[in-house]
């Protein structure tokens, strides 16, 4: 048990370390280009004019561009660890702090649209898989198949234009009440709904052939106990796995699904800091995108045992 | 129709759909410049709305909407399939490696593998493509290079079992070396799953692109149906409600990824078939 934690806290810091050098060393292996960007945002306030030559060197200077790379990375990564993620270029607050003020709307978003896949997509798979190869089957599987087939921006452009340009039913964009979440959260969810529906049906079904599913339908037990306390609880283990990498993806479709709905969240602030070349926004972007990841396998896979004892013991 | 037809579609409805939309999407790509009732780089008079003579209407700059959408089967197939091809090379070499020597070689594949698994995969692709100048070969490494470690997990712990079967150690004891083996008896039988991840990896490439090119990091000189939309979105077909902007491409990104993934379902089918 201690030995797997430890394996998985040296996962842990590699693939944050990977990540962060990665991201890290393709940011500065264009310098010159960089510090004209960030020239244009510091100096002009403008992208379409061309800064002077001692703007550029200005800037190198100032950001310490002209270091060597393994210098500049070894001093980012310790001040990170010390939980200074730097200034950022463009408008000279702590990445930190801007980072930590738009958390909790990703978080917010990822959480209530896993919830949404859960809610949905579990009983949408038990009902399958009971009803095996039924018209209600097939339906289901059809609509899972359909949701995982659909990009995600363009649910989001069909949702917006339905449900609050015609129907008027929801706000079209923006962060506020409840009611800001639903078209996010519905775009969000609905590919790991899929996911999670198919991954339930097939695991109950394979759950349903064993043999003490049989002997608890021979004792006369009801059907509806026997798929409570036999079979979901069995056919959990495959969806909390899955349900733990789906998350990574969530965090992907985030950075999209927030810039369309202009949503106040570290994914839109990604992909505001790429256009103005914010690397130190852009780095610890990264950083916390693969915290978050990891944090949640992380948990998921020491609370493995509780799930399934089997586990524990070897 | 002929029996041996007749026999696949009832055997294997939802390949064989699959197949046959994968089928009409390739001669659209392949015929385009046949079937497209205008040069896609033409320009006219701009955000006219469907009429007898533009079918899905002109954009922004008044080229015709349909011919776009046309001549775009061909960038995002392409891209699907080049891109689906480096991350399935890639992922079968990896696990057959791993699961054939075993040892040394398993740990190192496997443990990159997990690495590369939980690197949060869209937000680095979209900085790869952010920095890299947009081109489609760009987007083509970026997608190959990040998307194979699914497939070689699902390879490898398929070769584990397949080492151990008698007519391997029957091939070892008869003088075949390690790569008639691994050609002549694992990687036939790895088949129908690479055959299966090959498709998912086409489709996910597919949808990745569009993503991608919808952010606006698309290549401006090879319009895919993901840029359409980016462009419908950014130059006010959408704000102007013209569905025929926005709708199609969407339907056809869908359309195809639906295909390829029909495609990879049913040996997962036959398998379960297998089994009982």
């Amino acid at each position: 048990m201690l030995n797997n934690i430890l394996k998985r806290l040296g996962i842990f810091c590699l693939v944050l370390t990977v990540s962060t050098s990665l991201v890290f060393f393709m940011l500065h292996s264009l310098p010159g280009e960089n510090a004209e960007v960030m020239a244009k945002y510091i100096f002009l306030g403008n992208v379409e004019l061309n800064p002077s030559n001692e703007e550029v060197q200005l800037v190198k200077e100032k950001f310490d561009l002209d270091r060597s790379l393994l210098s500049q990375y070894y001093s980012w990564a310790t001040n990170a660890f010390h939980g200074d993620l730097g200034r950022s270029y463009k408008t000279n607050a702590h990445v930190l702090e801007e980072i930590l003020i738009r958390l909790p709307a990703t978080i917010t978003l990822a959480l209530i649209a896993v919830l949404m896949s859960l809610l949905i997509g579990m009983p949408l798979g038990i009902l399958a898989a009971v009803k095996q190869n039924s018209t209600t089957d097939y339906l289901c599987s059809a609509t899972a198949v359909l949701g995982i087939s659909m990009p995600n921006f363009w649910l989001a452009l069909l949702l917006i234009m339905v449900f609050s340009l015609a129907l008027k039913l929801t706000p079209t964009i923006g962060y506020g009440g409840p009611s800001h979440l639903i078209l996010p959260v519905v775009t969000l969810g609905t590919a790991t709904t899929a996911v999670v529906m198919r991954l339930t049906r097939s695991s109950t079904l394979e759950v349903m052939r064993q043999d003490y599913i049989r002997t608890a339908r021979g004792k006369g037990l009801d059907h509806r106990d026997i798929m409570i306390t036999h079979s979901l609880k069995n056919a959990l283990i495959p969806i909390i796995t899955m349900v733990g990498l789906e998350f990574g993806h969530l965090l992907g479709g985030a950075v999209i699904i927030e810039t369309i709905f202009a949503w106040p969240g570290i994914g839109r602030l990604l992909i505001d800091s790429i256009s103005a070349r914010d690397i130190p926004v852009i780095q610890g972007t990264v950083l916390f995108i693969t915290l978050m990841y990891m944090l949640l396998n992380f948990t998921i896979d020491i609370l493995y045992p509780i799930f399934d004892p089997r586990i524990g013991g070897s | 129709m002929h029996p041996s037809i007749a026999g696949l579609v009832s055997h294997a409805p939802l390949r064989v759909a699959g197949l046959s939309s994968l089928i009409l999407f390739l001669s659209i790509a392949l015929f385009a410049p046949l079937i497209a009732p205008y040069d896609p780089q033409e320009t006219g008079s701009p955000y006219q709305p469907p009429n007898a003579e533009h079918r899905l209407g002109t954009n922004d700059i008044g080229q015709d909407i349909l011919s776009e959408l046309i001549y775009a089967t061909r960038v995002s197939l392409a891209i699907g399939f080049m891109a689906g091809s480096i991350s399935i090379i890639i992922g079968a070499t990896l696990g057959m490696l791993a699961g054939y020597y075993r040892g040394r070689i398993e740990e190192l594949v496997m443990a990159i593998s997990d690495v590369v698994l939980l690197v949060p995969g869209l937000p680095l692709m979209i900085i790869l493509a952010a920095y890299l100048s947009p081109s489609m070969w760009n987007i083509i490494f970026v997608v190959g290079l990040l998307w194979w470690c699914s497939t070689t997990r699902v390879v490898h712990s398929r070769v584990l079992q397949l080492r151990e079967m008698p007519f391997v150690e029957a091939a070892r004891s008869l003088g075949a070396g390690d790569g008639y083996i691994m050609l002549h008896h694992i990687l036939i039988n790895c088949k129908e799953i690479i055959q299966a991840k090959f498709a998912l990896a086409v489709a996910s490439a597919m949808l990745t692109e569009a993503s991608l090119s919808f952010l606006g990091l698309g290549d401006p000189l090879n319009i895919s149906w993901g840029e359409m939309i980016h462009f419908a979105f950014s130059r006010g077909g959408f704000a102007n409600d013209m569905w025929w902007w926005y709708l199609p491409p969407g339907l056809m990104i869908c359309a195809s990824v639906l295909g390829f993934v029909m495609i990879s379902m049913e040996p997962e089918r036959s398998q379960k078939a297998l089994e009982l």
